[in-house]
């Protein structure tokens, strides 16, 4: 059963890092963004499993707060940063379009 | 191995399966959108067959609740992330990828252009025209449709047009 648990815990931490790669290729900042929100999801589910492979039981804690981190970071981005006026002419507005 | 050991097993490597999938999804996805509907489904799935599987080994009940809490609220943030983030994109104009055109043959031409045309009513406030003008059935849409069909009043379609923004 903890081999179990080792095996999806590398798989989850290999596809946190795949997922990385589209953050760095964008294009716009909406993807980077969602990029972001399933890294911090992955992470929960990572932490999650290491909680019980390790007998680490204050990991879900830092999985629940993760959680909640990663909605507040979506949510700050999209009414902050990226609110829809639709105007064209912010600087990023070319980089959303390709 | 136990019989819940081996539904544990199951459920975990689903879950692993589906944030691979959403990952995967998430790189290989053309536009916002579709990433998007991939992201979701690894959230909700994903972390919801992992918690699953957790489940029959928590020491306590206050530690299965609180597995269940971290997936209620990851429920909830990637339901309203999802939302958010597709309607951000959409007001701001992010153009939707309209896919490739139809096998050879598969579809009437002139079902296809209606269909072009259907596309860009709804769409019409929000695609750029260079888009518009790179798309095959962009293209058969300008060539061949009659003005009088085109669902789009033709205020929102010159609202986004590089070619006539500095002239009004």
């Amino acid at each position: 059963m903890t081999a179990l648990l080792e095996l999806v815990a590398v798989l989850l931490f290999a596809t946190l890092a795949a997922g990385l790669l589209r953050v760095w290729r964008g294009p716009g900042i909406a993807d980077r963004m969602l990029a972001a929100q399933l890294f911090g999801t992955t992470g929960v589910a990572l932490l999650l499993v290491l909680a019980e492979v390790q007998a680490a039981p204050a990991l879900r804690d830092v999985a629940l707060v993760l959680a909640l981190l990663a909605l507040l970071a979506v949510l700050a981005f999209v009414a902050r940063v990226w609110r829809g006026t639709g105007s064209v002419d912010t600087e990023d507005a070319s980089d959303d379009r390709d | 191995m136990t019989a819940i050991e081996l539904v544990q097993g199951l459920l975990l490597a689903a879950g692993a399966g589906f944030f691979a999938v959403g990952t995967l999804g998430l790189l290989r996805f053309p536009d916002v959108y579709s990433r998007v509907h991939a992201l979701t489904k690894a959230d909700n799935l994903g972390l919801g067959l992992i918690v699953f599987g957790l489940l029959p080994s928590a020491a306590s009940p206050a530690t299965a609740v609180k597995l269940l809490l971290v997936w209620g609220i990851a429920l909830v943030a990637s339901a309203t992330a999802g939302y958010l983030v597709a309607r951000a994109a959409h007001r701001r104009g992010v153009a939707p990828w309209t896919g490739t055109p139809d096998p050879q043959g598969s579809v009437d031409p002139k079902n296809r252009g209606r269909r072009a045309n259907a596309a860009h009513g709804l769409w019409a406030a929000s695609v750029p025209d260079r888009l518009a003008r790179s798309h095959p059935s962009g293209e058969a849409r300008r060539d061949g449709a009659r003005p009088d069909t085109d669902p789009a009043p033709a205020s929102a379609k010159r609202r986004f047009d590089p070619d006539t923004e500095g002239e009004r």
